[in-house]
């Protein structure tokens, strides 16, 4: 198997760590993986999540044994024992005592496949703390994360409910900031059933894919219910960036990448068939 | 000039019904905004419309509201009744977000347009 790239981010580095991720995600059933990070001199919390998301399912759903190494570099391989890995990935590595990161998933034994809002508040509380004023202020992120719990549940999959979602919180004291990053391996917002329509009439228009995701951020978009009073996710998201609340916002879906506060809208090459959503907060 | 205090209902979210609001409809989770409205806000609201009341929800003390949560439950009241009737009896109270309370109207209006 190939080795993960050096710069292992998908919000900084979606080029290159994408088709890495992606050919762990269409490994065989009943083959050996290995999950190679030696050369990883930098992984940020978005692909660390994303990398339990897709190498966790492999293990126990399709019998696929899953090993792998860390990174020689000191601070890649902190980052990830320090970030909750361990609690979903079985290593030699002890989990760190000084832990900066909490990772959550839908668990299906207790509620199937639905919005939880306890599994947010962990998140929210991990970062708190026992500052009250600081969970105060971070009440539009557990906003976002319940909101993208319900859009999992309603647009991920081809039934509602039918996938599931995995969220994170690492706290970088290095840069100041919370990093959350939220991911559902469904068929991504350009391949929802729904969408997929009304993109029909937008591509007639000339109206690409980068642009599509910027307008459905603006709320420029009808919600895909028809009814005007939803679609309410990806906007309230967006706001609290413009509000300053999130210093940077990134979304991943399908061959699109978007990075909301840089006004950086392209086209990636490889698909991630799901969606990818990645914010910072202030410490 | 009569000077008749105004009864007022209290409803604390946080306290009467969750501090993990959820999302816009039951199926969807745990702790909705539809299932706020129909087995608490519902029946507040007519409890307050039939005595001449007003009633006074109170946001703070939860981790946050999801926009669904809010427009299913309170949109949703618009849908369920009437405008008129909702802007008249609905008070808020929010002194952790008070420009919820300024996304809570424009849904209450969207709803009745």
């Amino acid at each position: 198997m190939a080795k993960a790239p050096g710069y292992f981010s998908i919000v900084d580095n979606p080029e290159e760590s994408l088709p890495y991720l992606l050919r762990l995600l269409k490994h065989k059933r009943n083959r050996d993986l290995f999950v190679d990070l030696a050369d990883v001199r930098v992984i940020t919390p978005d692909a660390i999540a994303m990398l339990i998301a897709i190498v966790r399912p492999l293990g126990q759903n399709s019998r696929v044994d899953v090993s792998g190494n860390y990174p020689e570099e000191a601070a890649a391989f902190a980052a990830i024992r320090e970030s909750g890995f361990n609690e979903y990935i079985a290593t030699s590595v002890s989990a760190s005592a000084d832990k900066k990161g909490a990772i959550v998933r839908q668990d299906v034994s207790i509620d199937s496949k639905r919005a939880n809002g306890a599994s947010a508040r962990r998140l929210i509380d991990f970062a708190a703390g026992n500052d009250a004023e600081k969970r105060r202020r971070l009440k539009p992120v557990y906003a976002n994360l319940v909101e993208c719990m319900g859009n999992t549940f309603q647009h991920a999959g081809k039934v509602q409910g039918e996938k599931t979602w995995w969220a994170s919180v690492f706290r970088d004291t290095a840069r100041g900031c919370d990093c959350f990053t939220f991911v559902d391996m469904g068929m991504g917002i350009f391949n929802s059933v729904e969408l997929t329509a009304r993109l029909k009439v937008f591509n007639l228009i000339g109206l690409l894919r980068p642009r599509i995701l910027k307008d459905l951020l603006l709320g420029l978009i009808p919600s895909s219910t028809g009814k005007a009073y939803r679609g309410r996710g990806l906007p309230s998201i967006y706001k609290s960036a413009k509000a300053g609340k999130l210093t940077r916002l990134v979304v991943v879906t399908n061959d699109v990448y978007g990075d909301a506060l840089r006004d950086d809208f392209r086209t990636i090459p490889e698909a991630l068939q799901g969606v990818l959503l990645y914010w910072e907060v202030p410490q | 000039m009569n000077n008749v205090a105004e009864k007022i209902l209290e409803l604390s979210i946080a306290r009467d019904f969750t501090e993990v609001p959820g999302p816009r409809f039951t199926e969807e989770g745990k702790f909705s905004g539809e299932e706020f409205r129909k087995s608490l806000l519902r029946s507040k609201f007519d409890e307050a419309l039939s005595t001449g009341a007003l009633l006074r929800v109170d946001l703070d003390g939860t981790y946050g509201y999801p926009p669904s949560f809010l427009e299913e439950a309170f949109g949703g009241l618009v849908r369920d009744t009437n405008q008129a009737d909702v802007l008249r009896v609905l008070r808020f109270k929010s002194d952790e977000e008070p420009l919820l309370m300024n996304d809570i109207e424009s849904y209450i209006r969207k709803a009745g347009s």
